[in-house]
């Protein structure tokens, strides 16, 4: 049975798109499993280019996932980020639901058979 | 992108990645090169203390390095808490052992344990010290460097026989020891060329 019909898609968890981009993804399982970053770790152990990560950043500070504070330290400008307790909380549900799908995918749950 | 499936994997990759660097490596290879000219310059006639004293200067370089060559480069990091524990348990251990060994070690200096033998007590007092921060700093590079700290006081008694002294302790030290100091230089180079320095505004979020 195709995902998108009307049985089908309702029995969908909801995910967070937001998360759910691969880019916004690695970002955010990064932040997940470390306390705090500069903008430069970031960036080199996600490979992405400043302009991109700092696009992902804003909209992930923008949904209140992330912290970013600005600070000079030595006189030079410096980011850092953290992943805040509403997005520790969001990460933790978007992986349950991802799981859940994968493990149960909503075509062979016995409700949707009927 | 290639993110590692387990979260597990993907910290440890980040935490070890802050190991790219070799500036460790190097710290390690300078403490065998100190031990391998201690006896040189006893044999040249000065006191064996200016000799050990040459081992503060060391620990200095993560301290100096990081802050002058990695940061700039590869940006900063804090890690969870049970890294921020374990460091704690490194410094913790590491200093109650040199408290408590150092009077030995003061000891063994002044008393003039010949040969290897001091060697041998010596490097049985760091050994403890060196397997806490393989598990504590998880670098598992430092279990061979464990090893070869281990390994220079029997090689030292082996080669006595051959070269005599002091030559035998400085081979046995320093021979690792320029391997050491040569795999952290060259780790060094590459992290230089992978992670160039970056203007201060690239290192911040528009």
């Amino acid at each position: 049975m195709p995902a998108n019909n009307d049985t089908g898609k309702s029995k969908l968890p909801e995910i967070d798109r937001l998360i759910h981009e691969p880019a916004r993804y690695n970002i955010m399982a990064l932040l997940y499993v470390i306390e705090k970053a500069e903008f430069l770790f970031v960036q080199n152990q996600t490979n992405m280019t400043s302009g991109n990560l700092s696009t992902h950043l804003s909209k992930l500070g923008a949904a209140g996932y992330i912290d970013i504070k600005k600070r000079f330290v030595s006189k030079k400008p410096k980011t850092f980020v953290r992943l805040n307790e509403k997005g520790r909380k969001a990460f933790e549900e978007y992986r349950e639901q991802m799981k859940e799908l994968f493990t149960n995918p909503p075509a062979f749950r016995e409700n949707d058979s009927v | 992108m290639n993110t590692p499936y387990s979260l597990k994997e993907l910290e440890r990759r980040a935490y070890r990645s802050t190991f790219e660097d070799g500036i460790y490596d190097i710290l390690f290879g300078l403490l065998f090169l100190i031990f391998a000219a201690i006896p040189i310059l006893e044999a040249a006639g000065l006191s064996r203390f200016i000799g050990y004293s040459l081992l503060i200067i060391p620990p200095a370089l993560p301290l100096l390095g990081k802050r002058l060559i990695t940061i700039p480069r590869m940006g900063a990091v804090e890690f969870g808490p049970r890294r921020k524990s374990r460091r704690r348990l490194i410094l913790i251990i590491t200093g109650i052992v040199i408290f408590l060994m150092l009077p030995i070690m003061i000891s063994t200096v002044s008393n003039g344990l010949s040969g290897s033998m001091g060697w041998m007590v010596i490097a049985l007092l760091a050994l403890p010290v060196f397997i806490i921060a393989v598990y504590a700093m998880d670098f598992p590079r430092l279990w061979i460097y464990a090893a070869l700290l281990l390994a220079g006081p029997v090689e030292s008694e082996f080669l006595l026989r051959y070269i005599g002294s002091p030559l035998n302790t400085s081979i046995s030290f320093g021979l690792p020891g320029v391997v050491v100091l040569i795999v952290g230089l060259s780790l060094l180079f590459s992290f230089i060329q992978k992670y160039p320095k970056v203007a201060p505004e690239a290192n911040h979020a528009g």
